[in-house]
């Protein structure tokens, strides 16, 4: 018989677990020289750039890592060093040339006048919109990851009236898979992994919304502790008590995240453990999620 | 009973699947898809448990019904078995439904059998859709007449359903670790003297009978499940209750809010989803 | 060398959001200097018609790297409107919040924006290659710098776990809430953040404050570079408590070389170089001006918040020199070390205002919101002076207007005088045109947060062209 091994007990399917796995392999596989750094710009578009934030938020791996093992970033408003043309003018060296290069977005694209309600730059005396950008680069780029409720469906950015009619990356770039991470923002996870699993396995794999199901398949009510209040119809009359807070707005029975078991900021804490789910992972956020806390609904 | 022939079928693919599995992880080399298999396996048998439980309480509630001949009423034995209303239970207990007794799989057997490969992921869902997934992962089993059931003769059989003050619509394990009405663990209880932690029992339905209830669309526009009126939906002419809906949380949901005829709205994202409406409380007709 | 010279830089990077730097440069200085955000998110139109409680997670989306800051100035306001007194714990816990938040802020403005305009960092990484060739560290000390970059990094982040412990999660926190804060803190929360101050003091003090002073030691020019109008303003912060007094400094305004006590009714906005039309003054609670795109002389939608008719500067600099706790100057070089020197003062301030936690507090009630209200929320926030005016009709907002810090810092030109940071741009000499290094460090001393500034845009009416330039 051939060495069949020990039948293994089966690995934990868990999202963190899977998650877990990706980081390891994306170390040992950068150790050998399996993965070569990619180049990763992450544009920051219409948008609070709470993205950038959350991802120095990341603890493992962390934003010293993704820079220093994972990926080079060319271009990040935020953190790089250079400015002013040099730095647009990198935008424009990778839309032109032949370089594979990961294309990471946060914040919507403003549509508005052609796009002028949102400059990334300027160059050669013109102005660049993110509309142009983004679809400039996105026509280009090896993969495209749409960062936070702004990129992946307008998010707060076109919240009613959206006066600088705002919409999602999608609507820019039709023909275009793009992974989608909604959020406000982003879990540092949910985009290292995601990155991760593109660098080592390709795509991961999506739902229909284009989101990796290994961090957006579970319904956040299903894993949340307070469930068992809910099951037995003990509601929270005020915030901050330790009940369902479902009849005070809870939106976690509508939106599909991992956020009960993963937690954030090094998994500490989550947005329940202080107050509401406000469905920001969930698509619509925020006009379709709203009004986000009430007192006056009925309590049967 | 329609529900065994289906039950019986779906052990069957059980059984054939877990087979399958077993072959692949005896012929694979690849520790990966291996590994898969297992947790598919492990799934597997998970469902076949749960499966094999549920004939059992099928069993027993029809000995049950024959001890008691009028204890559930016909609606619910051939409708679903998530709201088995059992008569004679105090109003003020919450009702621990036979469904709250069962295991839950992970993912409703339906699921599971159309796609056994899936791992651990739920059904593919169409935009707007999660309310969807979110009420398929909490009906463990389903009679195909349930599935196909149109809203009007479920109207006509909940005639006979006497509305609860409470239903655990969506059952889960949970409930089994505590059945009794008033939660046993409530250390902060002496934070918030001023809160009433009992359930209220008033049952805001309209007094008659829901049966012959109507609703004209400026009646309807008052149940906003805001200030003690409960949250009132109607499609398809038929008016349904979404107080306690988890999908419905202030009585909103997605944008849409309690009080309005949402027939197109549903007719729009629920395409072919009519079971969803099975799962909702009919309490009247739109006129 | 002579001549006229027009520098646009855009994008100006390590900056939150977007701005454009638009000077002309005659005889080596700084003649003319236009800021200009270039971004329009519109969020005061967007609360109209909202759940007034809506507001304070939605203002805090305005912002990814000050977003506590929206959420305590949306509470105040409400708690304003209607007419919530906040109990002395309701007010610590969410001041302990915000403390958080200012950590966080200055530990990355100072390591992650500031720092790379003075200390070259590892060419190896792209985003970290630049063409400035003004690096005067040596070596050894500029490399220990660097370290200190990666190094800041887990204080940072941990300064955001201390705000989640307490408000869920960070960016975009949900535990500041009407009545102060939602879940009580217990013992457990408690030392967690207890601890990780513990080790935030300690960089603060070992790491930040020499790498400030040896940034200071070797770019000592700065200290005589962007002044700006001279004239700073603070809306009170960390102070008024019934039991601890004042920990920070009260409501107070130095104009003309004089300090004396703030009044709101003081607050302005002009919008002569600005796109609308309408009155060219006006107060917070009045009568939003309808934009106009193609008004002559116009050069930005930022608006121009004036306090007695003058521009202020608002931020740590400020503060510390309103609480007579640094008076070396106002310069660049001084706003920077003020910065790093708050840091210090928060992270004791912090320390205080912990020792009262009583645990298990419940602050939480039904609160009720009236027919008809309104109600302002002016306080100190990591950049300086943030309000938010709201008013309710029908129990939905019906008005929003909010003044953020870079607002006064970025503001626009009114007739009589440039804005805050256009000021201490003038006549800025420039050692080498093309490269002129001085420009970022003296608009990053004041901590953009344009993101902030420019949610306050209003929309033009569709025009064919507009001109950028």
């Amino acid at each position: 018989m051939k060495k069949l091994d020990i039948v293994l007990p089966p690995e934990s399917v868990t999202n963190e677990a899977i998650a877990q796995r990706l980081y390891q392999a994306v170390t040992s596989g950068l150790e050998s020289g399996h993965v070569k750094r990619k180049k990763l710009v992450w544009l920051e578009l219409n948008g609070c750039s709470g993205n950038i934030i959350s991802l120095l938020n990341g603890f493992q791996p962390d934003f010293e890592y993704a820079i220093t093992q994972m990926v080079d970033i060319v271009y990040s408003n935020s953190m790089m060093v250079e400015d002013g043309e040099k730095a647009i003018n990198r935008l424009f060296e990778l839309a032109e040339g032949d370089e594979d290069f990961i294309l990471g977005i946060e914040g919507a694209v403003a549509l508005k006048n052609e796009g002028m309600y949102h400059l990334v730059g300027n160059r050669n005396g013109q102005p660049v919109t993110g509309l142009q950008a983004a679809k400039m680069l996105g026509e280009k780029a090896s993969s495209v990851i749409a960062i936070g409720a702004c990129a992946v469906d307008g998010g707060p950015s076109a919240a009613r009236p959206n006066l600088s009619q705002s919409v999602g990356l999608q609507t820019v770039l039709d023909n275009r898979e793009i992974i989608k991470l909604p959020g406000c923002p982003v879990h540092p996870d949910w985009f290292l992994g995601t990155l991760a699993h593109l660098l080592l396995y390709g795509q991961p794999e999506l739902d229909q919304q284009q989101r990796p199901k290994m961090f957006y398949s579970d319904l956040l009510h299903d894993r949340c502790p307070r469930r068992p209040y809910f099951d037995k119809g003990v509601f929270s009359e005020t915030l901050g008590e330790p009940y369902c807070l479902f009849k005070l707005g809870c939106r976690g029975p509508v939106t599909r995240i991992d956020c009960p078991t993963r937690q954030w900021n090094g998994h500490v804490n989550w947005p329940i453990g202080a107050s509401t789910c406000i469905g920001c992972a969930q698509s619509g956020f925020p006009d379709r999620m709203a009004p986000f806390i009430s007192y006056n609904t009925t309590r049967e | 009973m329609a529900n065994h022939y289906t039950i019986d079928s779906e052990i069957s693919a059980a059984f054939s699947e877990i087979q399958y599995l077993i072959q692949i992880i005896y012929s694979t080399g690849n520790p990966y898809a291996r590994n898969l298999a297992l947790n598919q396996l492990c799934n597997q048998t998970t469902h076949l448990k749960f499966l094999v439980q549920f004939l059992q309480t099928e069993r027993n509630t029809a000995l049950q019904q024959q001890a008691k001949p009028n204890a559930t009423h016909p609606f619910q034995q051939t409708q679903t078995h998530t709201i088995p209303v059992q008569a004679g239970v105090e109003k003020n207990q919450i009702v621990p439904t036979q469904a709250s007794r069962l295991p839950q799989p992970k993912n409703s057997p339906q699921q599971l059998y159309q796609s056994p490969r899936l791992l651990d992921q739920p059904a593919e869902a169409p935009y707007h859709s999660t309310e969807v997934l979110y009420q398929s992962t909490h009906i463990p089993y389903q009679s195909s007449r349930g599935l196909y059931q149109t809203p009007q003769t479920q109207f006509s059989s909940a005639s006979n359903q006497s509305r609860q003050p409470y239903q655990i619509q969506e059952p889960s394990q949970s409930a089994q670790i505590n059945q009794s009405a008033q939660p046993p663990f409530q250390p902060s209880r002496l934070l918030y003297p001023d809160v009433q932690r009992q359930r209220q029992i008033q049952s805001p339905t309209p007094a008659g009978n829901p049966n012959g209830q109507t609703f004209t669309r400026e009646q309807l526009t008052q149940f906003t499940g805001m200030n003690g009126m409960p949250a009132y939906v109607a499609v398809n002419g038929v008016v349904y209750d979404v107080t306690n809906n988890a999908a419905w949380s202030l009585a909103t949901h997605f944008g849409l809010k309690a009080g309005n005829d949402l027939t197109g709205e549903f007719a729009s994202c629920h395409a072919g989803q009519n079971w969803i409406l099975a799962q909702l409380k009919p309490v009247g007709r739109l006129v | 060398m002579s001549g006229r010279k027009r520098i646009v830089i855009n994008p100006v990077t390590r900056l939150s959001g977007f701005l454009e730097l638009d000077v002309t440069v005659e005889d080596n200085a700084v003649a003319d200097a236009k800021t200009k955000g270039v971004m329009f998110r519109g969020f005061e139109q967007m609360m109209v018609g909202r759940s007034p409680f809506d507001a304070i997670y939605l203002t805090q989306r305005i912002c990814g790297i000050c977003s506590t800051a929206h959420s305590v100035a949306s509470s105040t306001a409400l708690e304003d409107a209607l007419g919530v007194e906040v109990t002395e714990q309701g007010r610590y816990i969410r001041d302990i919040i915000h403390c958080c938040e200012f950590l966080q802020n200055h530990l990355r403005h100072f390591y992650q924006y500031t720092l790379p305009d003075f200390v070259k960092m590892p060419p190896e990484y792209p985003l970290f290659t630049s063409d400035n060739n003004d690096y005067r560290i040596p070596k050894e000390i500029n490399d220990s710098l660097a370290d200190h970059y990666f190094e800041s990094l887990n204080y940072s982040r941990l300064a955001h776990q201390m705000l989640a412990v307490l408000g869920g999660k960070a960016p975009h926190n949900h535990g500041v809430f009407v009545g102060g804060f939602t879940t009580p803190p217990d013992a457990e929360k408690i030392i967690h953040i207890k601890s990780i101050l513990d080790k935030i003091s300690n960089f603060i003090e070992n790491k930040m404050i020499p790498d400030t002073y040896t940034v200071a030691k070797y770019y000592p020019e700065l200290f005589h570079l962007g002044g700006g109008p001279g004239n700073l303003m603070s809306y009170g912060a960390f102070n008024n408590y019934k039991e601890l007094g004042t920990l920070y400094t009260d409501p107070l305004v130095y104009i003309n070389r004089k300090t004396e006590a703030f009044d709101s009714k003081y607050i302005e906005e002009k919008i002569h170089y600005s796109w609308y039309k309408g009155n060219e003054t006006s107060r917070p609670f009045d009568e939003i001006q309808a934009p106009d795109m193609d008004k002559e002389d116009a050069y930005t939608f930022v608006k121009a918040p004036r306090y007695k008719g003058v521009p202020m500067e608002v931020g740590p600099l400020a503060r510390l020199w309103l609480s007579g706790e640094y008076r070396n100057g106002i310069s660049a070089m001084d706003r920077t070390i003020a910065r790093s020197l708050e840091a210090k003062k928060i992270a004791v301030i912090m320390k205080v205002l912990i020792d009262q936690i009583i645990p298990g507090t419940h602050v939480q009630k039904r609160w009720q919101v009236p027919e008809k209200a309104q109600g302002a929320g002016l306080v100190e926030t990591t950049r300086g002076a943030l309000g938010h005016w709201v008013k309710i009709e029908n129990n939905l907002i019906s008005f929003y207007q909010i003044i953020t810090p870079s607002a006064w810092d970025f503001s626009a030109s009114d007739e009589s005088s440039k804005g805050t940071a256009e000021l201490a741009l003038m006549h800025t000499p420039l050692k080498d045109v093309e490269n002129p290094v001085e420009l970022g460090r003296i608009l990053r001393s004041f901590d953009p947060c344009m993101s902030c500034a420019t949610h306050v845009y209003r929309p033009g009416k569709e025009v064919k062209s507009i001109k950028v330039f």
